[in-house]
């Protein structure tokens, strides 16, 4: 019904000057990358480029095919099909050593019987670097993952968010072309992983590398990337800013999986323009902003919980619903609703706004046509 | 005294009785063992009636004993040295790769420990009959080696599942080939558990008496052979000081194996 739209760039990503970009070969760049595991298709057909500098987020439930990517891209496995380029050369059959690619694993991987120093010299008595080369090269990276005089440690003498720390330096020690980082943070607490977080940006920006990084934590990926590529069931959904995802998501998937929303039911009325379409929904024709291909006339609107008003403007779509819970979240109040024809609502509104709201009460909350966007209701193939 | 405290106390004695007992058990035949070799009798008799290092002094003055000894050290070494670099290449295989055959060899490779001794003596002389090797160094050091394969997969087998795999690929993604990282990470952290293999697949040689008597002919008497032939037609005092000897030897050995352990 509605022509493809999914080949729009998804557009507002942070990139600094038009010079640079046309100069510039992707770090890596996954052309048509697909990984059978006898009858089970891990990854199919990802293409993926990743800009120099740039910290992507690889996102996706367990199961999506983002750690077997890493592995890919690694040289741990061997894609079916494909190619993966890095810096412009096809290194998919290149071992892993000759890739020159760092890796942080999920539960560190240090080697237990070689000290700190050791551990973080490995790659580079490996490139036979002389003794006060690698030595001090050992120095630096540990003053970038400020763990300095730790040197003489063993891996076991230490605690979970220092380890994490000597095995990013690790990976970094021989300026590696791209780093990878598989679910870093996974084994940490809270608290830790917080600051860890702000860590890596850090390491980031000083260290000026190209990170690859996996999560299944949409906030992780949120707090920590540039830009996002969700991962469904061994396909690339949407690739972009953290922003742009949330606001414009090219499908359900992505907009159920990254950060929360309502679904309202909706019917293809006519193409409006680029990047929108006309809709009914709730009673009314709106044009509503195009998330992504829309193959049948069903469709689903999407609106985030902050975009519906528990006192709707005069223009808005509106919703009566019962409410089911109230959750007082300091400034703001989280409002879960339930709606006859959107299922469950949910509504984040201002404290104040929502000063005498009882659970079972029921109320008409509204949301303006142009924080609707729309999705197909059925999944990608 | 409430019930349950009496209970309590019921269960610590049984505890301790049982403990005991099976201490005692295990233990006394070394212990009186032990005291006999520092008789001066001509003959076992307990209590000795006189204390001495005649035993020791009989050994030591002879060629019976001495023979049978340097074979069974000689039949452990080789079995040691040729059994576990063997198991080891198994146990990576086995581990490490994805070679077709895999659960076959971890099955074939315990069946010695699993088929009785005295059946598998019995297959294993028609074997060496017909092969020309009873009696034969040729012929025993690879029923020995055989024998060793079990506690070798066992023990470095063990081992090896405490080893991630990640620390191989963390290895490689340093810039290590394959063999390098294997050398590296792996057989570096496998080392003490190899040296418990070399250790269990020596004593296990050296100690073995039944699948080896039927195979050792007269022409290659070893020491616990030797000692049951001994024993079979009348009692020598003498090996009470051999066992005794035996016992601290192996005592030892064990003893590095937990010092080994303690350093990692």
């Amino acid at each position: 019904m509605i022509p493809q739209a999914a080949g729009r760039p998804a557009g507002g990503e942070r990139t600094p000057s038009p010079e640079a970009t046309a100069e510039r070969v992707a770090a890596l760049d996954m052309r048509g990358v697909t990984k059978d595991f006898g009858s089970v298709r891990a990854v199919a057909g990802v293409d993926l480029q990743v800009r120099r500098g740039e910290f992507l987020t690889l996102l996706g439930p367990s199961g999506s095919g983002k750690t077997t990517i890493l592995k890919l891209v690694a040289g741990f496995e061997h894609p079916t099909s494909g190619q993966i380029l890095l810096d412009g050369e096809d290194i998919s059959r290149l071992s892993p050593a000759e890739r020159g690619i760092g890796v942080v694993f999920q539960h560190y991987a240090l080697f237990p019987h070689m000290t700190v120093r050791d551990n973080i010299g490995y790659s580079l008595r490996r490139r036979r670097w002389s003794r006060e080369r690698w030595r001090e090269r050992v120095r630096d990276t540990l003053r970038l993952v400020r763990l300095e005089g730790y040197e003489a440690r063993y891996p076991r003498q230490l605690s979970g968010g220092q380890q994490q720390r000597v095995a990013v330096a690790r990976a970094l020690a021989f300026h590696p072309r791209l780093l990878l980082m598989d679910e870093p943070l996974g084994a940490l607490d809270r608290a830790l992983r917080v600051e860890m977080q702000e860590e890596l940006r850090r390491i980031h920006r000083e260290s000026e590398t190209t990170v690859v990084y996996v999560t299944h934590d949409q906030e992780e990926a949120l707090a920590l990337s540039d830009r996002v590529a969700i991962l469904w069931e061994g396909r690339l959904q949407q690739v972009g800013a953290p922003r742009d995802l949330y606001r414009v998501p090219a499908n359900r998937v992505v907009a159920t999986f990254f950060g929360e929303c309502t679904l309202v039911p909706a019917r293809v009325v006519t193409r409006h323009s680029e990047e929108t379409v006309v809709v009914a929904a709730l009673g009314r024709q709106v044009v509503v902003r195009l998330g992504g291909a829309i193959p049948a006339a069903a469709a689903l609107l999407v609106v985030r919980p902050g975009r519906i008003r528990l006192r709707p403007a005069r223009d808005d779509l509106l919703l009566s619903v019962t409410i089911r819970d109230v959750l007082y979240l300091g400034d703001v109040v989280r409002v879960v609703c339930e709606s006859d024809v959107a299922g469950q609502v949910l509504v984040s509104a201002d404290s104040d706004a929502a000063m005498g709201l009882a659970i079972r009460d029921s109320l008409t909350v509204g949301f303006a046509p142009a924080d609707a966007v729309a999705v197909s209701v059925t999944e990608p193939a | 005294m409430t019930p349950r405290r009496g209970l309590r106390a019921l269960l610590r004695g049984l505890y301790v009785g049982v403990l005991t007992a099976t201490v005692v058990f295990m233990l006394a035949p070394s212990v009186v063992v032990v005291l006999l070799s520092f008789s001066n009798d001509s003959f076992m008799r307990l209590p000795p009636t006189g204390w001495g290092l005649r035993q020791y002094v009989t050994l030591f003055g002879s060629r019976e004993w001495l023979e049978p000894f340097v074979r069974s050290l000689t039949l452990a070494i080789w079995t040691a040295l040729v059994a576990v670099p063997f198991g080891l290449a198994a146990v990576l295989g086995v581990h490490r790769t994805t070679a077709p055959g895999r659960s076959l060899i971890r099955v074939l490779g315990l069946a010695p420990l699993l088929i009785p001794s005295i059946a598998y003596a019995v297959a294993l002389y028609s074997l060496l009959a017909r092969a020309r090797l009873l009696g034969r160094f040729e012929g025993l050091v690879a029923v020995h080696i055989t024998l060793a394969l079990p506690y070798v997969l066992l023990v470095v087998g063990a081992a090896i599942t405490r080893v991630p795999r990640e620390l191989e690929l963390a290895a490689q993604s340093l810039g290590a080939s394959r063999v390098r990282a294997w050398l590296d990470i792996t057989l570096r952290l496998l080392l003490p558990a190899i040296a418990a293999a070399v250790i269990f697949a020596f004593i296990g040689s050296f100690d073995e008496t039944i699948i080896t008597s039927f195979l050792s002919g007269t022409g290659f008497v070893t020491l616990p052979v030797a000692i049951f032939n001994n024993v079979r037609y009348g009692v020598d005092p003498v090996i009470t000081a051999i066992a005794t000897l035996l016992t601290a030897g192996t005592g030892l050995l064990l003893a590095i194996n937990a010092a080994l352990r303690r350093a990692r």
